[in-house]
């Protein structure tokens, strides 16, 4: 039997209000969950949350679900959504933070012993942390699934409940606003 | 002259997602100035590298169910055992409409149980003169929710309706947000305390929408507003809303009839 029937048999015993079944689902997709909302938050607390939040509504929603889909895929649609409101909720009601903003590290590089190497990552990684919180929800969503998940623009899109269309261009958005902020790191090297 | 390639199609052939990827590898090996952008793009790129995802152990699944087990034993299942509540579990033949039927029911039980409604309000309320008839109260209640439902849909259809193009002024649309979500908190913090987890979950979802619309400029960008329409339409909020305000009047004509009936 394969992953994907398993899945879906797991499904159909939970919809059938098996929570046997439905504990088989959060133990087998929880670790890749995990990976996800931290790829999309960097945050590893709310990471944590945001994987109980997803089979939460996961659970409320099961009904939802179509026997012929592909669960995981369902279900990391939850996480993305999940992640996004997340997103949402953070640039909503927190501005970015002081040290996020000052990356242009001209100040803190002289005061560092470590090498110019490492700074110069440290610099990078900050810059990279500051631009992915200037994207927009679905644009940093489209960016990290297109980026470091290696997703399909048509997987992508149906990730997002978006047309194809829209999500090539939230990632032509996000890559433009990420060479903006990288561009003086690129004329370092 | 030959057209230099634009950032479109770089970052796609980038991404291995061009359908033109023989015309983009042959202008790169001839055009100078696209392949000194192109490696400019790659650079930039290889810089944007995955943090380590903190590593979680091999029965990281069982903790998360063991965590989520509690919320859904508080929510759902039944004590002492995996089985969920029928009334819950939303299961497969019942149709959207059914369940929203299930959450217009909830809400006129938390309206009639007066778990929120009859705490301390303000003098108005309170000082009413005359006792006010359960059908009465029914009625009235039944038509305020289904108002802010409507409201609220309001909002959301303005949005999703925005001219697409240019920057769009959604200044009108902010102010009914800033009030529909004034009204938002306390019908979803009335959910939640009702143990109404389905309805407030609805009021959730709106409530980060209105936040967000309320918190935007004045003036935002075509791109800005469809990613907000992108998240009313992935969300089938506006269905959800529909909905219920569908139900709510259905069941507001019914107290008003049952009114009528006993006063006459």
């Amino acid at each position: 039997m394969s992953m994907e029937e398993s899945d879906i048999a797991a499904v159909a015993r939970a919809r059938e209000g098996d929570g046997e079944a439905f504990r088989l689902l959060v133990e087998r997709h929880s670790r890749g969950i995990f990976r996800l909302a931290y790829r999309l938050t960097r945050s590893e607390q709310d990471s944590e949350d945001l994987v109980q939040e997803t089979f939460l509504r996961a659970f409320r929603n099961l009904s939802g679900f179509e026997q012929r889909a592909n669960f995981a895929t369902w279900l990391y649609r939850i996480a993305v959504n999940c992640s996004m409101d997340w997103i949402r909720k953070r640039r909503v009601h927190e501005q970015l933070d002081e040290g996020d903003a000052d990356c242009g590290g001209s100040g803190t590089r002289s005061e560092r012993s470590d090498s110019e190497s490492r700074i110069y990552q440290m610099e990078v990684q900050q810059r990279v942390r500051y631009a992915l919180k200037g994207l927009s929800p679905l644009e940093r969503a489209a960016f990290v699934l297109r980026h470091f998940e290696g997703m399909s623009i048509e997987e992508i899109g149906g990730a997002l409940g978006v047309r194809s269309n829209a999500a090539k261009h939230s990632i032509f958005r996000a890559v433009r606003k990420m060479r903006r902020a990288l561009d003086p790191m690129v004329t370092r090297i | 002259m030959t057209k230099h390639l634009n950032d479109e199609q770089m970052i796609l052939y980038y991404y291995g997602e061009s359908v033109e990827e023989s015309f983009v590898e042959d202008h790169l090996a001839s055009c100078d100035s696209c392949r000194s952008e192109y490696q400019k793009l790659q650079r930039t790129l290889a810089l944007v590298t995955a943090e380590p995802v903190p590593q979680r152990s091999a029965d990281y699944g069982s903790q998360v169910w063991s965590r989520l087990q509690s919320q859904l034993n508080e929510r759902t299942l039944s004590s002492g055992s995996h089985q969920f509540r029928p009334w819950t579990l939303d299961l497969g033949s019942r149709t959207r409409w059914a369940w929203a039927g299930v959450f217009a029911a909830l809400i006129v039980t938390a309206f009639l149980l007066g778990h929120y409604w009859q705490r301390p309000q303000p003098p108005a309320v309170v000082e009413q003169p005359a006792p006010v008839s359960p059908q009465a109260r029914e009625r009235v209640l039944l038509s305020a929710m289904a108002d802010h439902l409507e409201e609220a849909e309001l909002v959301l259809t303005e949005i999703a309706h925005a001219p697409e193009g240019g920057n769009v002024d959604i200044a009108t649309s902010q102010d009914l947000a800033r009030e529909t979500l004034k009204a938002n908190r306390i019908y979803r913090q009335a959910a939640a305390r009702n143990g109404e987890p389905g309805l407030a979950s609805v009021l959730d979802d709106l409530e980060v929408i209105l936040v967000e619309i309320v918190h935007s400029p004045s003036n935002v960008s075509s791109a800005e507003v469809e990613d907000m329409r992108l998240r009313i339409q992935a969300q089938e909020i506006l269905f959800k809303l529909k909905v219920l305000a569908s139900q709510l009047r259905e069941r507001q004509k019914d107290a008003a009839r049952e009114l009528s009936r006993r006063s006459s």
